[in-house]
């Protein structure tokens, strides 16, 4: 199932940003990851991906660099440190918010009786 | 260099909108797709297509570039705090009986018109799908700027006290001018 913008809005930067944990990546790579990451749920026009990185490297959260592969310009991006510190962040922010929804969201056990 | 004439279409589509530095990138992704494509066995017409299918419509694409745009950032931020602003000054003068400081009502008026031009250039710019309106922005945010100073001189100049209302505005605005005047330089950049 494709999730729709507004279910991503808020969490794309974090998203792209976790993509490129493992190392630099091309823009489509980085498309794909977020596609194949997510079970397919998060698959966005690839159009819509590279402003959200344009964003991202003037934000100073990654750096995009062109290389010349096969006689062919590719532009790939990395995190800097500003950008990991950003996901460290986010991560442990995320990780108290789901441990919070979870125990509000789950049934409470059976109590248990002698 | 564009693969393929739907390809080269499109890109040259994006190029009448968007900044160069954009286009490249874009351009970059575009044929990349293209290239997957291919490589997934596709004649070069039906991975032309599907890379541009992919990649999603020209008008999406400009409109995800104008909504990520530092420009539309900076209006929304302005926008949105300028309730305060409005909330702290408005006070101010009211408590400080702006009404009798010697200021002559044409720099009042032109003021008021400033502001008032000032705002309507930051509605169109955050509520616009448009990137060449995005552009505003910088000049909005001069002009902000120039307000701010105009009223703390005002203040400085005019006001017979110090009152609370205005030891409040007072930093509010001089913190926005700081903020702002960093902001400029991306605000301004294309």
């Amino acid at each position: 199932m494709k999730a729709d913008a507004q279910a991503l809005k808020g969490h794309l930067d974090v998203l792209l940003l976790a993509t490129l944990t493992a190392g630099p990546r091309h823009g489509y790579a980085i498309k794909e990851a977020l596609r194949d990451g997510s079970n397919g749920r998060f698959d966005l026009p690839t159009g819509t991906v590279y402003p959200a990185l344009h964003r991202l490297d003037r934000a100073g959260l990654i750096t995009g660099s062109w290389s010349v592969v096969d006689g062919r310009r590719r532009r790939t991006y990395q995190l800097t440190a500003a950008g990991r510190r950003k996901l460290a962040g986010e991560r442990a922010g995320w990780h108290e918010f789901a441990r919070a929804v979870t125990a509000l969201l789950e049934p409470d056990p059976w109590p248990t009786t002698r | 260099m564009a693969d393929h004439p739907l390809i080269a279409g499109y890109i040259a589509t994006l190029g009448d909108r968007l900044p160069a530095e954009a286009v490249d990138e874009l351009a970059d992704g575009l044929n990349e797709t293209f290239q997957h494509h291919l490589r997934r066995g596709l004649t070069r017409s039906d991975a032309a297509a599907a890379a541009i299918a992919e990649f999603g419509r020209p008008d999406l694409v400009i409109a995800a570039f104008t909504r990520h745009s530092a420009g539309r950032r900076t209006a929304v931020r302005l926008l949105a705090t300028a309730p305060v602003f409005a909330a702290l000054w408005g006070t101010t003068l009211i408590t400080a009986h702006a009404w009798t400081w010697p200021i002559p009502p044409g720099a009042a008026v032109a003021f008021g018109v400033t502001l008032l031009t000032v705002a309507t250039a930051l509605v169109v710019v955050a509520a616009s799908n448009n990137p060449e309106r995005t552009r505003l922005a910088g000049p909005a945010s001069l002009v902000v700027i120039l307000l701010d100073l105009a009223m703390l001189t005002a203040v400085a100049a005019a006001a017979p006290a110090l009152t609370w209302p205005m030891a409040l505005a007072v930093p509010a605005s001089l913190a926005r001018i700081a903020l702002t005047a960093r902001n400029l330089p991306r605000a301004i950049a294309p």
